[in-house]
């Protein structure tokens, strides 16, 4: 077993902790991964002397599975020259001696009966100056399957930037991170300044390209100076300036050379044109180069329009238009245009609008008065943009009106398509109806809330009470409020919520007493929804420290995203924590689960 | 003295008469050695004081014997005995028939090579001093400093015994509240729960800060009397504090050029704490939070977003036209009610003035 067994040093085995038993590799594996390292027994000790462990592992295993034989092998540098090696083996509360497989007791064999965290002491009774050393070390289940997470960490001091990395979550078994050291960064203090070297105040965000998730927003003063502590590494920095014929810039930026230079812009031009070629005035025009956005222009009376930015790479356009054009929102993405040619937008002759002013809201057959109506819905074609080549641009009605003291609506111009109308009655009750205005309708009836019911319950079934459910709008309706509505699960596991009729939701559920991992369904209506399994959870814990500084870091928040998720659903946490006094924290993250059979 | 007497007799005798000797008795008297009364479990130490006028040597017989009070009604075995002049005894607990012991009684029995015995018999009643009960309070609970908040349950144990054996002790609780304090408001109650031997635990929700006395009464059988204060320090509920935000940029315009999530991460407070405690955490309860929204839509003004009391809000770019500025606010609290004293303009605010914040101001554009 010896000569094939595969050695992993201690920094490897701690990368295998902090992956929690990641079948993949070490934290080097991910761009992430080199932020946040989880090497604690070297950080800890004096430079004069370092206590180590190595593990080596049954051959084919890249990590400890439960039934293996481990043997560790200690290592100290620098230290005593005798040495009376204590070795201590923590599981479960249950601390064993492993036995000693050499004559100076620097290797220990133990068995690890059953996946979980084991602790690891080597302390040889003669330290001097050394540390020792007492980490975690997870034994995976056979067969575990794992999952990819983002861990981020957010101290609420100025210790150190916020900063993520990517774990793998083993299914089966709690998991323990060991120490996880946070990097200080780095502050910087830099100006920004133009072409001629004139102070330019903007808006910055600096994104490290490691982790391009974790900005850092600072501002530049009039002067341009600027101060900011990031993430070391490379960043890119998004500058906005304050003065809007400034064109803003994405700048690739380090922390040695702080000081950041404004290019030159471009001058970017076009009209906006109604169905019937009249100029559209009063509309925002914004384009995105590249990724980076230009200045707002808003069109003249003649419907023309200049932006500063700078031309290169795919255009995305957004046209706002004024409300009372009754036109829809222009979005297009991705167009190859040639911004060194007039931007001509022209709205489709065929898209007409109507007028819905004198429509009254009702609820309950009853004129709503105040209420808010939101018109949503989308417009296919709903304009041409022609620049040196012409594209086809979606459109998107955003609208919205005010019904007076009668319920009636003020004169409210709307695309004379099908659409949706988000009714509220109140601030917090909502409804979403059909409509069709391609004849003006006289009432726009809001239904009364209708209730989403269901029951939560535990992988098995059984029901769970007091689990917390959310349901956030999304869609139509969610362009018209954010407001979420909340129940708490009764004994048998039911809830219900009153939700709008026509409304769409994402809901999530989160088990009180955070034994069970939260639940997510992206889409859920009024109605019954059934039962709605909260997942399994393990525990995962974890202490921080930043790097240099004595003791854990207390009160950082710390979070659990999303490794594959885009948009906003890589910003919602799926678990949270914050640390102790110690610098410690625990949290429920879900369970993958264990394959059957493959052992 | 008898050999001079024994030779007169003989010489009066020359010839004609001869008188045996008479033996005399010893005597013996019992003297304490330490004065103070013992408990029970103690040591009672006595020796012997004797002489024997014939210069015999004698022999000593201890019994200790446990009694009533008052040493009567003694036990008819005795518990101990000795014979060396120094006798020591451990008072028993209890006598043959169960019951506590009041009193030790030692008989001494001294007597001579001729069985000749001290007279009088020689005794001596010790009585023995009942033990005062113990009573420990300790207090468990949401403790941050050394002090509670007011509004969270206080466990208050009190572990009470007393040496005598079988000795039933009885406890009485009374509660001295803080200043202000009203009992309607105030929370004092047996905690629920099975009994346990030794151990009587009570509920406190005290309902003002201040100092807090607990008074524990223990008496046993005897009547001896134990008393013990506890006070509680209590302190009312501290604000919340805001600690991790995202974004973390109190001073700087955040460009939204895509959703974007802004959030409190963390809340340190005494009770209301954020990310929400387990449930299971009986003392812990979690933050509130409360948002408002300056838009164009809202002419500027910032507005309270009715019914969000999440700890986040997404701002969705598409929602908005190009180039508005957004103020994203969000306000934090507990069960207190505590208004904010700053400025509304005030980005941020503390309501004691502290770097502890309650507000938090985002200035966004969006793009």
């Amino acid at each position: 077993m010896s000569g094939a067994r595969r050695p992993i040093t201690a920094r490897v085995a701690i990368a295998a902790m902090l992956l929690a038993g990641c079948g993949a590799g070490s934290a080097g594996d991910s761009p992430d991964a080199s932020i946040i390292t989880g090497d604690a027994g070297i950080f800890d000790a004096p430079p004069s002397c370092a206590i180590n462990v190595t593990f080596s592992l049954p051959p084919g295993h890249a990590e400890p599975i439960a039934g293996d034989i481990i043997q560790a092998t200690g290592l100290v540098t620098n230290g005593p020259a005798f040495l009376q090696p204590v070795w201590q083996v923590k599981h479960n509360g249950v601390t064993t001696t492993p036995p000693a497989i050499d004559d100076h007791g620097l290797v220990v064999q133990f068995t690890v009966d059953e996946a979980g965290v084991y602790e690891v002491v080597f302390a040889p009774d003669n330290l001097g100056a050394c540390s020792a050393w007492d980490m975690p070390l997870n034994v995976k289940a056979a067969g575990a399957n794992s999952a990819p997470w983002r861990l981020r960490v957010v101290p609420s001091t100025g210790a150190a930037p916020p900063q993520e990395q990517i774990i793998r979550v083993s299914g089966g078994a709690p998991a323990a991170l060991g120490t996880i050291v946070l990097q200080p960064g780095s502050a910087a203090d830099g100006h920004l300044l133009d072409g001629s070297a004139a102070p330019v105040a903007a808006a910055l965000r600096f994104e490290p390209d490691a982790t391009p998730d974790l900005p850092v927003e600072a501002s530049a003063g009039n002067d341009g100076a600027f101060h900011v502590r990031v993430q070391n590494g490379p960043h890119h920095v998004l500058v906005v300036p304050i003065d809007a014929t400034r064109a803003p810039a994405r700048l690739p930026w380090n922390a040695l050379t702080p000081d950041l230079t404004l290019p030159s812009s471009d001058l970017i031009s076009g009209t906006v044109r109604a169905p019937d070629d009249s100029p559209v005035a009063g509309a925002r025009v914004v384009l995105t180069i590249a990724g980076v956005p230009t200045t707002v222009a808003t069109t003249d009376a003649s419907g023309a329009w200049s932006v500063r930015g700078h031309r290169g790479g795919t255009v995305a356009v957004t046209v706002a238009p004024p409300a009372a054009s009754g036109l829809p929102r222009l979005e297009v993405t991705g167009a190859a245009l040639d911004l060194a040619q007039p931007v001509a937008i022209h709205y489709a002759p065929g898209l007409a609008t109507t007028d819905l002013g004198g429509a009254v809201v009702r609820a309950g057959a009853v004129a709503a008065p105040g209420a808010r109506v939101s018109f949503v819905g989308p417009v296919a074609a709903a304009a041409t943009i022609t620049a040196g080549t012409t594209v086809t641009a979606g459109g998107r009605i955003q609208l919205s009106a005010v019904a007076n003291g009668a319920g009636v609506l003020p004169p409210t111009r709307v695309p004379a398509i099908a659409q949706r109308a988000v009714i509220a009655t109140t601030p917090t009750v909502f409804a979403v109806v059909a409509l069709d205005p391609t004849s003006a309708p006289a009432t726009i009836d809001a239904p009364g809330l209708v209730s989403l019911t269901g029951t939560i319950t535990d992988a098995s079934g059984a029901p769970r009470a007091n689990a917390r459910v959310l349901v956030t709008p999304t869609g139509d309706l969610g362009a018209a409020t954010m407001i979420p509505a909340a129940a708490i699960t009764d004994a048998s596991g039911g809830f219900a919520i009153q939700v709008a009729p026509g409304g769409h939701y994402a809901l999530a559920a989160t088990d009180p007493a955070l034994a069970l991992a939260r639940v997510d369904r992206p889409d859920v209506t009024g109605g019954a929804l059934g039962a709605v399994a909260l997942g399994p959870a393990l525990p995962l814990s974890a202490t921080i420290q930043v790097a240099a500084q004595p003791g854990g870091l207390v009160g950082a928040a710390v979070s659990l995203l999303c490794a594959t998720c885009t948009g906003v659903d890589r910003t919602k946490p799926v678990a949270e924590g914050v640390t102790d006094i110690a610098g410690g924290f625990s949290m429920a993250v879900p369970d993958p689960g264990v394959a059957p059979m493959l052992r | 003295m008898r050999v001079i007497v024994s030779s007169v007799v003989a010489l009066a005798a020359t010839g004609c008469f001869y008188v045996d000797p008479i033996n005399e008795r010893p005597s013996a008297e019992i003297v304490r050695d330490n004065v103070d009364l013992p408990h029970r479990g103690e040591v009672a130490q006595v020796h012997a004081r004797y002489d024997d006028p014939d210069g015999d040597p004698v022999r000593i017989g201890w019994s200790a014997l446990a009694c009533g009070a008052g040493g009567l009604d003694c036990d008819a075995v005795p518990f101990q005995t000795g014979t060396t002049s120094l006798f020591t005894v451990v008072v028993p607990y209890i006598r043959a028939d169960g019951t506590t012991v009041g009193a030790v009684r030692m008989l001494l029995d001294v007597a001579d090579r001729w069985n000749a015995q001290a007279r009088p018999e020689q005794q001596l009643v010790i009585d023995v001093v009942d033990h005062a009960p113990t009573v420990e309070v300790q207090t468990s609970g949401r403790q941050i400093d050394n002090h509670y908040p007011v509004t969270v349950p206080i466990r208050v144990a009190a572990m009470f015994s007393d040496l005598d054996s079988g000795d039933d002790v009885t406890l009485t609780w009374k509660l001295f509240p803080a200043a202000g304090s009203r009992p309607e408001t105030t929370t004092w109650e047996a905690w629920p729960g099975p009994p346990t031997t030794g151990l009587e635990e009570m509920k406190l929700i005290p309902d003002v800060g201040g100092n807090w006395t607990v008074r524990v009464t223990a008496v046993d059988g005897q009547g001896e009397m134990t008393v013990t204060d506890r006070v509680i320090d209590v302190r009312e509920d501290a604000p919340p504090c805001i600690g991790a935000l995202d974004p973390g940029t109190a001073d700087a315009t955040i460009i939204v050029d895509a959703p974007r999530r802004f959030a409190v991460l963390s809340v340190d407070d005494d009770i209301n704490v954020y990310p929400a405690p387990s449930s299971n955490d009986e003392f812990l309860r979690a933050a509130t939070f409360a948002w408002a929204l300056a838009s164009p839509a809202t002419g500027g003004a910032l507005e309270p977003v009715v019914g969000l009391g999440t700890s986040d809000l997404v701002i969705d770019p598409a929602n908005y036209q190009p180039g508005d500025t957004l103020d994203v606010r969000v306000e934090i609290g507990d069960a207190i009610v505590r208004p904010l004293p700053c400025d509304p303009a005030s980005p941020t605010c503390s309501v004691n003035g502290s770097t502890c914040m309650q507000r938090q101001t985002w200035h966004l554009e969006i793009r």
